[in-house]
């Protein structure tokens, strides 16, 4: 069991290190939350739809960027599983405030 | 069994995740596993064939390259828009009515995050009147 843990851990260290840029990171977490939020107006199913196509983008960017499968498929899973906690109708209407405040402080 | 053209030119994309399988082999089966399935999704209106073409492109994606992973995401674009016109040059009062019906969805789920959001309700149906209202 920990020994599975450990490797997965390295597979998400190898993931890192490859896209290697902490706001890239946060910019692919929040995409995927996006489109989750946006499928889960649809419902469950489409909540984890809008989930899964975010952590396919941070498949390909850790591909491109050199990762291999697994380092890429780690980081598929974490942020699918991220954007699936955190995609909700709630965190759309924070972001519509926020760019209205941006829009009218700008 | 295939020919050799298609052997080299697989050969030719490299190995995928799968032992024994080019990116091209791969991809190709999951593009097809998804055009099947959204055939069959279109034609019998069921929900869990959507969900099997679904994964099945999502695990054709995982399996292989970034190039082809790209090219999946096209051939796949390729196929639903060519099932959604075909749906709905043999089906047009069908699709009229699943256009109502999402057009409809959409509107009451914008104006209640416009209106969570606290903006206009008189500038938000606006918006709602002017855009355009699902595929035409």
């Amino acid at each position: 069991m920990t020994d599975w843990i450990d490797t997965a851990l390295r597979y998400v260290q190898a993931a890192g290190a490859a896209i290697d840029s902490v706001g890239m990171t946060i910019a692919i977490a929040i995409l995927a939350s996006i489109l989750a939020a946006v499928g889960g107006i649809s419902g469950m199913r489409y909540r984890l739809y809008g989930a899964v196509v975010g952590g396919m983008i941070a498949n390909v960017v850790v591909k491109a960027m050199g990762g291999g499968f697994m380092p890429a498929l780690a980081a598929m899973l974490g942020i699918t599983l991220v954007g699936a906690v955190l995609g909700s109708t709630p965190l759309l209407v924070v972001l519509i405030k926020r760019m209205g405040r941006a829009r009218r402080g700008g | 069994m295939l020919p050799d053209w298609y052997r080299e030119m697989a050969a030719a994309t490299g190995p995928s995740m799968v032992p024994g399988f080019a990116n091209a082999d791969v991809a190709i089966a999951a593009v097809a596993v998804f055009a099947v399935f959204l055939v069959v999704t279109v034609a019998l209106q069921s929900q869990w064939t959507l969900d099997v073409a679904f994964v099945a492109l999502v695990a054709g994606g995982l399996a292989v390259t970034w190039p082809a992973m790209t090219a999946i995401t096209a051939a796949a674009l390729v196929v639903l828009a060519t099932v959604s016109f075909a749906h709905k040059a043999l089906w047009p009062e069908r699709q009229a009515r699943i256009d109502a019906d999402a057009g409809r969805r959409a509107s009451s789920a914008v104006a209640s995050i416009a209106q969570d959001a606290g903006l206009d309700p008189a500038e938000v149906q606006r918006v709602l009147r002017e855009a355009p209202k699902g595929p035409r």
